[in-house]
Order: C-alpha cells, then structure tokens, then sequence
C-alpha cells in the first residue's frame, strides 16, 4: 500500500515508517501539518496515518480540510493515550478509524489494510463465500454445505468481519469495537470464547475450520 | 503591653468603645434637655412664690405698717430662702434683710430683677443668684420682694453630679464589657489560628473547638474552617493513598521487567531466546502502559470528560451486548451470567462505549471475585433507569464497601486475583460523569453493585 504518515513525534514516525517499510510497503512522511495536507492533496495514496496533535495544523483540521475537498483517502488517527473525545470527534471529522498510542505495528497495519482496502459498497458483497461457508449479510444468514448454521448476532458480526477482510488480520481490538462496541481496554477475555463457539459450530456442520489464529495478533481468514 | 494593644485594636472592643461613646452622647444630650426644662420649671415656680410672698408681705404692711413688718422681719424667719427689703427714698434700710441689688435701679416704677447678691455686713460673701420683684411704696419708699436661687442650685448640682457619675459608671462598665467580649473573642481567635498553624504544619488531625466563647459566628466559622480541613484531609489522603498505589503497581511489572532482562542476558545468547525474553518484557510493559491508560482515563473522567459526545442509551440494549460479550467467557470459567432487561423506553444520556466498558467492568468484577459455580445477574430496572450487577459470592464485608471504588483497592480475598484494581474506579468516574450514582450493596449473599441514573437530568 502507499501509505501517508503526517506525524511530528520523530520517534513514533521512525518506528511507523521503518516497520510497515519492512512489512513491504511504500511509506512517506511528512512531520509538519500544512505540509502533510498538500502532500495528501497532491497524490494519491491508499491510505493516511494522521496524529492528533501537529504543528502548524492540528490533525483533526487536516482531516476536516480534507473532506470538505473531495480527498476521500482513507484516514486512521492516531491520539494520545487519555484523549477520550478524540475518538468520536476524529471519526466525526472523517477518520475512518483511530488508535491511541502507544500501539503494537501489527495493530496499526491490520487497521491500515481493512480501512484501505475496503470494498467500494457493501451491496457488491451481499454474499461473502469462503470454501463451503456462505455468509448472507441481507438476511443475516450463515450456511456451511447448504445447511444453515445457528450463529448468535455477535458470532455472525465476527464471521462477517472477518469475511470481508479476507487475507488480513483483523485483531482482537478490532473484533470488540466493531461486534461488541467496546473499546480495547474492556477487561477479561472476550472475543475468545465467542470464536472457540464459532468455530465449533462450522467444524461441527462439516467445514474445515476457516480461522487462523495470529499469535498476539488476531484472526484472519485465507482469501477464498 | 502589646496584648494589650491588640485588645484595643480587635474589633469587639472598639464595637463596644463605639456602644459607649453614643451612650454617653445620648445620656448627655438628655441631661441637658431634662436640665432645661427643669431649669424653666423653676423659674416659674420661683416667680410664682415670689408674687405669693410679695402679696404676703404687702398684706402685713397694709396691717402693721413699716414697724410690724421690721418686727416681723426680726422675730421669725420661716423661709430661709425669701426675703425682702423696705427702702426709703435715699436707698436707706427701713425693714428687712434682703441683700441689695449693686448698682442703680431701673427707672421703671416696677421690675423684676436677678442679680449676684453680696452680704453687706463684712466679710461680704457671695450670698449667689436672687430673683427678686420691685414696687414703689407710698413716700419714695420702695418694696423688693426677692429668693436666693443658690438653694436650687445646690440641688440642680446634685442632680447633674449624680446623672454625672451614673453616666461614668455606665461609660466604665461598656468599655470593662468591650474588653471582656474583645478578650474572649481574642482567645478564641487565637485558638482558631493556633489550629490552623498546627495543621498547617502537618498535624493532619488538627481541629478547630465547635464551640466556645466569642459567639455564634465564630462557632460557625469554626465549623466552616473544619469542614475545609476534613475535606482537604479526604483528598490528601486520596491523592496519598493513589500515589502510593501506583508506585506499588507500577514498582510489580517493572521489577519483573528487570528480572526477564537480567535473566535474558544471562542465559543462552541465543536469538530465540533474545526474542522470548523480549516478548515478556514487552507483555510487562504493556500492563504498566495499560494502567497509565486506564488512571488516565479515571482522570478525564473525574473531570466530566469535556468534550465526549453524548447520546440517548437505552440501558437494555446496552446491557444486553455487554452481557453477551461476557457470557460464553464466564461458562467457559465455570460460573453463569443472566440478564433481566427491564422493558423500560427511558434512555440515559452517556457516550455508549465508555458507559458499556463501565458495566462491563462490573460484570467482570462479579465474574472474578466469585468461586467457580458462582451466578451473576445483570438486571435492567426503574423503568430502564438502573442497572444492577449482583452475584452470590463471598460478597465485601460492610466496613470495606465504600472503598471497592478506590484506585487500586483490592480486598484480602482478591490478592491472588487478576486484575488491574482500577476496574470499579472506572466504572465510578464513568457512572457519575453520566450523572448517575454507583453504590455496593449486600446481595445476601454475595455483592450488589447498583448504576442509579434515575437522578440524572437526562432522559
């Protein structure tokens, strides 16, 4: 992916652009505000990693700046840890998701491919399909082999997510915000049991189990 | 010398100095009034008995003649205080002994006179003030009819010495009262600042007496400054109790820390175990990041979280995500979640995440300080504007209650159990920056935590 990263903490920049270079990814970098929102404006990318606090122009500007422009690159906003207004005011100035720092480069990378490489509407995948498994996300159905699986709202909303990233992880973090609502630091063991559940109920209508557990990752399903 | 200044400065004493000095104005602003009118009072009354007399002696002259009334003159002398004189034309004594008016008369063939009148036998002392009534007589002689004022004087002086002194004794007694009241204002004072000093200095227990001399408003004050030192006790302790919490949770994974480096570089240099010992020592660092994240949020929290978009909640479609997320993890441990929706339309305004991360932090404290086989309950109730957490466990002793939303606080009975400590806290600062009330109650058994919303604004 061509990844954008407007950031002036240089130590947080350095390790952003030195580990999703590794991972095979084309990254620039821009440590000034005004600067980054030309840049954003000039080329395209797949993909922006804007932080919260900038010189000269402050992030959530930047993303106001670029919507009201027509430059609909996907956006992720990085926040300081405490900013606890920043999540809903940064998804209301047009991020397309946030992560506080500090983060682990694999969850900043599983949210930069899902926000990326979003499908272009969701009609066009009414019907996501992964070997005998059917997931019908209209009728909010699920079948293995034509026969209909007995999934719970939160069991299908996991499937679903996990469907529609195929071949990328989608982390655990990602799993509670998006199936249950609640942010990462919600205490316990959660999204575990529910995919051990999930599992068993494809295994047991004759699927061979579809979810690859990514050690302190996440989950990812293999593109069909 | 210099309490004594003091006294004189405070403010009781010159209260009472002022009461004083507009007592003794006003008690002499009368004297002289009612002194006045006393004095015209007299004057009439003088001039009244001096006519009286004057009719009396006039009587006798027409009677006795001149020689009956030289006779009189000598032999009694019933009134000390009136007499008169007979003059012939030459001014000469015929009977009488009314001192003489000095100097010429008036011309006038009657007048009446006041004058300063002199004994005329030596050593002719003053004999003071007479007021006295002239009239010719047939044959150039002239009658003067008159009364020493000097006796009502006397008396006029005793009186104003007397409302004198009471005035005195009564000024004596304001400024002894004022002294009195600013001394034992002083002392009260001055055990008010001794206390505050004392506290001040670190006695945290210091405490200012309820009640004492110098009146209702120093009491109140008292009471007020007491208030003050109780609440900035709580706080100091509060403040004392979450540094040393953190000092102490954070000093755990730290020292781990250092222990699975120490130990990585003493052991096989090998890079798989490099990478082990790394991946450890990030999971430690993680948890100490995750508390600093989760006291940072307490704290936005505690301060209203400025800025958080709030939105209507129904607490039953909340509480029954929350509740779904928990339930296949707390089978999965052996102990059973239930959920009692309310039924209730009330929303509650709240940002849904941190309000769901609250509830979830309750359920999770019920699903970890129970035994396996323990049942916990989620129940929605007053009309969808509660929402209570119970479980049958071991429950928190009555005296420990109030301190399960403390920062770090962490029962006996939980030492060996995971978790943060900071679970409840949170929950408490998200509760009340919603505008609700979180309260722990005996579920006999077991605990009860209770999210009471029904006071917030909102609806």
């Amino acid at each position: 992916m061509n990844i954008l990263i407007i950031e002036d903490d240089l130590q947080t920049l350095e390790f952003v652009r030195g580990g999703l270079a590794a991972r095979g990814h084309a990254v620039e970098a821009e440590a000034d505000g005004r600067a980054g929102l030309l840049r954003a404006c000039e080329r395209g990318y797949d993909v922006l990693v804007i932080d919260r606090m900038l010189p000269s122009l402050d992030g959530m500007e930047i993303l106001k700046a670029l919507r009201t422009s027509s430059v609909d690159t996907p956006a992720l906003l990085l926040t300081a840890m405490g900013g606890l207004a920043d999540r809903v005011e940064g998804l209301r100035a047009g991020a397309d998701d946030y992560l506080v720092k500090p983060f682990e480069l694999d969850e900043l990378e599983a949210r930069l491919e899902a926000i990326g490489r979003r499908p272009p509407t969701a009609a066009a995948h009414a019907v996501l399909r992964k070997d005998g498994i059917v997931l019908d996300r209209l009728a909010r159905r699920v079948a293995v082999d034509g026969a209909p699986a007995d999934l719970t709202a939160s069991e299908f909303a996991m499937l679903e997510m996990l469907m529609l990233n195929a071949g990328r992880p989608v982390t655990k973090a990602m799993l509670l915000e998006g199936v249950f609502d609640l942010p990462a630091s919600a205490p316990g063991p959660i999204i575990e049991p529910h995919m051990s559940r999930l599992r068993a109920k494809l295994v047991r209508l004759g699927a061979a189990d579809p979810i690859r557990t990514l050690r302190g990752v996440g989950y990812s399903i293999a593109i069909p | 010398m210099q309490s004594l200044r003091r006294l004189l400065a405070s403010a009781s004493f010159r209260l009472a100095l002022l009461q004083t000095l507009l007592f003794v104005a006003a008690f002499a602003a009368a004297g002289l009034l009612a002194l006045t009118a006393v004095r015209r009072a007299e004057h009439r009354a003088a001039h009244a008995e001096i006519e009286e007399f004057e009719d009396d002696i006039t009587d006798r002259l027409v009677q006795d003649g001149v020689a009956g009334l030289i006779a009189r003159s000598r032999s009694h002398r019933h009134d000390p205080a009136r007499a008169f004189r007979l003059e012939d034309a030459q001014g000469h004594l015929l009977a009488g002994d009314l001192a003489p008016p000095p100097g010429p008369l008036p011309a006038a063939p009657k007048f009446w006179i006041t004058y300063r009148a002199q004994d005329p036998a030596p050593p002719n002392r003053s004999l003071g003030e007479v007021m006295a009534y002239s009239r010719p007589e047939p044959g150039g002689q002239r009658l003067i009819v008159g009364e020493y004022l000097r006796l009502r004087a006397q008396q006029d002086d005793a009186t104003l010495l007397a409302a004198a002194g009471l005035a005195a004794v009564v000024a004596a007694l304001g400024m002894a009262g004022g002294m009195w009241a600013g001394r034992s204002v002083l002392r009260r004072v001055d055990g008010m600042v001794q206390s505050i000093e004392r506290y001040s200095a670190g006695d945290r227990a210091a405490r200012i007496a309820a009640a004492g001399q110098g009146g209702a408003e120093l009491d109140e004050l008292g009471t007020a400054l007491n208030s003050m030192m109780d609440r900035e006790n709580r706080l100091v302790e509060g403040l004392r109790q979450v540094s040393s919490a953190i000092a102490h949770d954070l000093r755990r994974p730290l020292a781990h820390h250092n222990q699975e480096i120490a130990q990585a570089l003493a052991g096989a240099r090998t890079a798989a175990h490099y990478r082990r010992a790394l991946v450890g020592a990030s999971a430690r660092v993680d948890e100490v990041l995750e508390t600093f994240q989760a006291l940072l949020h307490i704290a936005e929290l505690e301060a209203g979280a400025p800025g958080l978009a709030l939105q209507p909640v129904n607490l039953d479609t909340l509480a029954a995500k929350v509740v779904e997320a928990y339930a296949p993890g707390a089978e999965a441990a052996g102990r059973s979640l239930h959920f009692f929706p309310g039924g209730g339309a009330a929303t509650i305004e709240a940002e849904p995440r941190v309000l769901g991360e609250a509830l979830a932090n309750l359920i999770e404290n019920a699903l970890t300080h129970t035994p396996p086989g323990a049942r916990a309950e989620v129940r929605v109730e007053a009309e969808g504007r509660r929402v209570t957490v119970s479980d049958d466990g071991p429950g928190v002793p009555a005296a420990l209650r109030g301190k399960i939303f403390q920062r770090f606080f962490r029962g006996d009975a939980s030492r060996s159990t995971p978790g943060s400590g900071l679970g409840l806290a949170l929950a408490l600062a998200a509760v009340n920056a919603f505008g609700g009330r979180l309260t722990a109650e005996d579920a006999q058994p077991g605990l009860r935590i209770v999210a009471d919303f029904s006071g917030a604004a909102a609806d």
